[in-house]
């Protein structure tokens, strides 16, 4: 339950962020819908070991860099392929088995370690 | 085996006395009378996945919003739907197949069941640890557990009615399909051609779980319960009767014990013939040189009494398969407009690319043509023989073993996978999510293990060449002409089941999350919303407190919305939690979850 209610929290705390930021973003940012960056910044806080407050800097650093790096078309290729390799059995594997799949898997991959490098998230 | 040969002696005595005659089941029959309700994952007895409710529309469509979310804490695929009957909702999970009944007033648990099942089932199940959902019937739900075990649960407590233990899943024979409730029998089939399981469909009667027959896909007649004078197929032209030993004089000695056909689709029943209709999957092993003959009946559209069992027709699409294109995929039962002359029609869209429609009382071949114009294995299907005409460039057998056939569309996953497609009784038309994937296969010898997997081949698949470059398509097909209608093309393969309501739109996700809702004419988009997952179950729509509402599951075995932890790549991941149930609010991102829409 307390995971939850800072869960919460943070969505507010996030989503007033990025109405802030939402103003001087580039072309490929400004495609991004509001769900898809909070979505992303909460799966990215979830994943990190550092203070809450710290990882909301580094993780909302990393999606607006993503923003300009890729635009929203090839983010949501990229991360569809990228997800869809981990799908067990048949599906998984005509995924596993397709040559873009992983160039495209890779790709995505290095994006986010190149924003994550620029946001001090490593 | 044994127990299962004793069952057969019974219903073949039981044969004599009931065929035909329907039994219904007063409590499923009123919840499916009342559109408001999604008592059964097609919505109805003939797979037609439509809904009469109107209140969404082409026209108000692009207003739908959230409404609510349930999270199942469970990773991996999530296939099928949850029910609605009255004010309840039951909602089930991928391994280790949970189940919820959730009351629509509040969104509340009313009762949850965590069944027990011994995690070395998953390393049996070959295409994830998928359950394609529930059945109702009787004031009860119906659970078939990856397990093999057939559970009956009490609706408004969910207390364990009866078991009944379907298969041995230390042999690979497992289970991901959806029970279905038809008169007073849960029909349930089996999993496992990849492990070569000799496969079955089963009915159990619904009051106490008593098995009521078993009839076999392939061995001898009385196995399969035929009758070699009264089961009747196609050939030269006509129905005719199948005659002696119709399946092992299709197999090479005894091959047949370990030769699949599996049962693992979506059923359906016309009542006034009272006749259940599914298809059978592939042949073991995928290595076509190691089996020889057509192998039936795998691969093929059976029409058998539901009292008894007794197969009435059956008609194989694929003899002899060399790319695993099973036949399971669901049978959808229309009364159309065929070539000019009305018809009580059976229409099926096979992994093998082509579209089939049967007359579903005679059995007769209607149509078989390609609802993917990359399928290039056959040239056609020839309408005398009802046999393919197999492309010598693309036959793994004629190329042979250890020999890599190039460009064979579609992939073994076929043009169609098991997720459902939708029919609309205005337009007449079948509306299809589609695969356009192609493949090289190799396939090598293997040797059968009990328990192990036999499979037997190498595959590597591409999008359909010289065509959109995505994997896939969602189709408006015309089922008494065999013509696509409209395509519109999909960056991937559309693995989600469509529904058409009155409101005259076709719903269907995609790979990416998207839920879509589509103009029933022409395919053109009015509206899409971004689910955290990728979608490979089912949509289905239903009314609480006179309000319409649609919702999807969106779960595909990836973690949920991004894919930014290094490692991802691998199959294993995600297995973790696979086995254990876990704190749902704490994962409530995490994993497959239910997202419900309606209009503000």
């Amino acid at each position: 339950m307390a995971d939850r209610t800072t869960l919460i929290a943070a969505t507010v705390a996030v989503a007033s962020v990025f109405a802030v930021a939402a103003l001087p973003a580039r072309a490929g940012g400004a495609e991004y819908p509001t769900r898809e960056k909070v979505e992303y910044v909460l799966a990215c806080m979830r994943e990190g070991d550092r203070p809450q407050q710290e990882m909301l800097y580094k993780c909302s650093c990393v999606i607006d860099k993503i923003t300009e790096l890729m635009s929203y078309e090839e983010f949501t290729k990229d991360s569809t392929t990228s997800n869809a390799l981990s799908i067990g059995g048949e599906r998984g594997e005509v995924m596993r088995a397709y040559v873009d799949g992983r160039r495209l898997a890779r790709e995505l991959r290095t994006v986010e370690l190149e924003a994550r490098k620029a946001c001090f998230l490593e | 085996m044994i127990a299962g040969l004793k069952h057969k002696v019974a219903a073949a005595v039981a044969c004599m006395t009931a065929a035909g005659v329907a039994f219904a089941d007063a409590d499923l029959d009123r919840a499916m009378k009342d559109p408001g309700n999604w008592a059964s994952q097609a919505g109805d007895d003939y797979n037609q996945r439509y809904s009469a409710l109107d209140q969404i529309n082409a026209g108000n469509v692009n207003k739908l919003q959230v409404a609510w979310t349930f999270s199942t804490g469970v990773l991996r695929g999530h296939e099928g739907s949850p029910l609605v009957i009255g004010d309840m909702m039951y909602i089930h999970s991928p391994f280790p197949n949970n189940v919820y009944a959730v009351d629509l007033n509040t969104q509340q648990i009313v009762w949850k069941h965590t069944p027990k099942q011994d995690s070395a089932v998953i390393a049996q199940m070959c295409c994830d640890t998928v359950n394609r959902g529930l059945a109702y019937g009787d004031g009860k739900v119906f659970l078939q557990r990856a397990d093999s075990v057939l559970e009956a649960l009490d609706a408004k407590t969910g207390e364990v009615v009866w078991q009944a233990t379907n298969g041995d899943p230390k042999l690979g024979a497992v289970n991901t399909n959806a029970p279905h409730v038809f008169g007073d029998k849960v029909i349930t089939g089996i999993s496992g051609g990849e492990w070569g399981v000799r496969g079955y469909i089963s009915a159990y009667n619904i009051k106490d779980g008593k098995m009521a027959w078993r009839g076999y896909s392939v061995g001898p007649d009385a196995e399969m319960l035929m009758d070699p004078a009264k089961t009747m197929t196609w050939a030269d032209g006509k129905m005719q009767a199948v005659g002696k030993d119709s399946s092992l004089s299709t197999w090479k000695g005894d091959q047949w014990k370990i030769g699949g056909g599996t049962t693992w689709g979506w059923y359906s029943y016309d009542r006034a013939e009272n006749l259940l209709y599914y298809g059978t999957g592939n042949p073991s092993t995928w290595n076509p040189t190691q089996r020889p003959g057509d192998n039936k009946w795998s691969m093929s559209i059976w029409a058998r009494d539901l009292n008894t069992g007794a197969v009435k027709w059956v008609y194989q699409m694929t003899p002899h398969d060399e790319w695993d294109f099973d036949g399971i995929n669901e049978m959808i039962l229309a009364d159309i407009d065929v070539k000019g002359t009305k018809r009580k029609a059976l229409v099926h869209f096979d992994r093998n690319g082509f579209g089939y429609t049967l007359d579903r009382v005679s059995g007769e071949l209607l149509v078989a043509e390609k609802y993917d114009p990359a399928v290039n294995w056959a040239t056609h299907v020839d309408m005398n023989t009802g046999r393919p005409q197999v492309v010598a460039q693309y036959s793994t057998e004629h190329n042979g073993e250890d020999v890599n056939s190039k460009g064979i569309c579609p992939a073994a996953l076929g043009t169609k996978d098991q997720q459902p497609a939708a029919f609309h009784p205005k337009t007449g038309l079948f509306y299809v999510p589609t695969n356009h994937v192609c493949m090289d296969y190799e396939p090598f010898e293997v040797e059968y293990t009990a328990g192990q997997p036999y499979v037997g081949a190498t595959l590597a698949m591409f999008p359909a060449p010289n065509s959109h470059g995505g994997m896939g398509n969602f189709i408006a097909w015309d089922a008494g002409q065999g013509k696509i209608v409209w395509s519109k093309a999909e960056q991937f393969s559309v693995w989600s089941g469509a529904l058409t309501t009155a409101g005259d739109i076709v719903f269907y996700g995609t790979l990416e999350g998207y839920l879509k809702a589509v103009n029933l004419k022409d395919g053109k988009e009015l509206w899409s919303f971004k689910t955290p997952s990728g979608i490979i179950g089912n949509v289905f729509t239903y009314l609480h407190k006179g309000k319409q509402y649609v919702g999807v599951y969106s779960g595909i075995g990836g973690w949920a919305g991004i894919g930014m932890a290094a490692g991802l790549e691998k199959d294993s991941d995600g297995l973790g939690a696979v086995g254990g149930y876990r704190d749902l609010q704490k994962f409530t991102n995490l994993g497959g979850s239910l997202t419900v829409f309606a209009i503000p």
